[in-house]
């Protein structure tokens, strides 16, 4: 379980002037589910990600993961980001060059008293679990994009974190390996119930992946909801129909997740009927 | 130093910016004037430095630190931030800089030290003044010879010294292009 009450985080711009990147932010996550913060760049949805991974102090608010409160600015008290249980992928991957994918992975596990063949013995697990259990002994830079993203996801898993967060891990992939990826992710998601945070201006990815997504313009958060929550029946509007068409029929390509959701949605008897509401067309 | 170059480069850290200009201030300072100073301060200040190899070490710590600054802050800076923060997540700040920051820098750290131990080698401004006839550095001992007109050992000395300084700028050429760092 992951809460976020009240975030906010200002930051002075060159000219001494401030801007709000978090205004007065809050959500719930419950355990097993992914949560998408979507919007344009700019909008304060790394922000709020790096602060729930106390990477950035924020100004005010609170924030607890699972049963402890990890950052609180009333108390003025804010726990180091080793110690908050958090697993992160970030945009860039950020895999060490100078160590191997074994070595890369069991980082997460030094220095928390679990001995070496349990740490052998997790690594491996966690990799054959992203599918790359070939690859252990191969030294980091002789990776793929595709497979740096494994190694990524893997690191960030090992030490079973309270909460995943994961910061646009798909834009650095080609189209075909993102659709691929973001099915992947998702069944991975789901298969170890996992609770996660994930941030990206994708629209169909947001769509595709979440059981919750959370709009965010301009620091603040504008809406709230299931997928569902964002598709309407068929609309008569061609500009934002021709979006929402080419939308669905990537969807409909990358995963069944959306037929689902497909017959949720009032009106729509098929994925092709279903188009999006105005508040995911923003930008 | 690099850790300075890194509290610069990546905290907020207050009054970093005058760190850098510290560090940087001693490029505007002559070698005599370096010397002189040491001298004077040393003599004075409760270090008992003066006379012997530290104080000339320190001296050219001083003198070095404005281009060693530059080397390492261009050496992080091509460090992705997430690099660091990848591990900031997992482990404590120590174990950050000791297994993910200074391996990263090494190219950088090799680079540097290679710089300064090719120009510190052949140094003779400063250390004229700082040593002694037991203290005495590659320049000054140098110097001495082609006061004492033993130009046939100068020579040989001579020779021996632009060999060494030489290898070792080719090995920082080769070290830097392998990291694609470059140093000048």
């Amino acid at each position: 379980m992951l809460r976020v009450t009240g975030l906010k985080k200002k930051f002075e711009t060159d000219r001494g002037a401030s801007v709000a990147a978090v205004d007065n932010v809050s959500f719930e996550v419950e355990t097993g589910k992914l949560l998408t913060l979507l919007g344009p760049s700019g909008c304060g949805k790394t922000t709020t990600l790096r602060s729930i991974a106390g990477l950035e102090e924020p100004d005010n608010g609170e924030i607890q993961i699972g049963s402890s409160v990890v950052f609180s600015g009333l108390r003025k008290f804010s726990l180091p980001p080793n110690r908050r249980r958090v697993g992160m992928v970030f945009q860039s991957y950020a895999i060490w060059p100078h160590m191997t994918v074994f070595q890369n992975v069991a980082y997460p596990l030094e220095g928390i008293g679990v001995s070496k063949i349990e740490v052998r013995k997790r690594v491996e697990q966690v990799l054959a679990l992203v599918g790359l259990e070939a690859f252990i002994e191969r030294p980091a830079p002789f990776l793929s994009g595709g497979q740096q993203q494994r190694v990524a996801l893997a690191r960030a898993l090992v030490a079973e974190p309270e909460v995943l967060l994961l910061d646009e891990p798909l834009s650095n992939l080609d189209a075909k390996l993102r659709e691929q990826m973001r099915v992947e992710l998702r069944t991975l998601q789901q298969r170890v119930g996992l609770t996660a945070v994930y941030v990206t201006h994708d629209q169909i990815e947001a769509l595709a992946i979440s059981d919750i997504v959370a709009v965010m313009s301009a620091g603040r958060l504008v809406e709230f909801g299931p997928p569902t929550r964002y598709m309407t029946g068929p609309r008569v509007d061609s500009r934002r129909n021709s979006l929402a068409q080419a939308t669905l029929c990537l969807c409909r390509r990358s995963s069944l997740w959306m037929e689902r959701l497909a017959g949720e949605c009032p009106g729509a008897k098929s994925i092709s009927h279903i188009s999006v509401k105005p508040s995911l067309t923003l930008w | 130093m690099s850790l300075i170059a890194w509290i610069v480069a990546r905290t907020k850290l207050f009054g970093r910016k005058l760190f850098d200009f510290l560090a940087f201030v001693p490029i505007a300072v002559p070698g005599i004037v370096l010397g002189i100073s040491m001298i004077w301060l040393y003599l004075s200040f409760p270090l008992p430095i003066y006379g012997t190899l530290w104080i000339i070490w320190l001296a050219y710590m001083i003198k070095y630190m404005p281009v060693v600054m530059r080397i390492m802050s261009a050496a992080i800076v091509q460090i992705h931030p997430e690099m660091e923060e990848a591990s900031m997540l997992c482990a404590p700040w120590l174990m950050t800089l000791r297994r993910v920051l200074f391996p990263l820098l090494r190219p950088g750290l090799v680079a540097g030290w290679i710089w300064v131990m090719s120009h510190a080698f052949r140094e003779l401004n400063t250390a004229i003044l700082l040593s002694n006839q037991h203290t005495r550095p590659v320049g000054v001992a140098m110097y001495a010879l082609w006061n004492d007109g033993a130009f046939g050992a100068l020579a040989a000395f001579g020779v021996v010294v632009s060999l060494v300084v030489f290898l070792s700028a080719v090995v920082a050429n080769v070290v830097g292009q392998r990291y694609g760092l470059r140093v000048r």
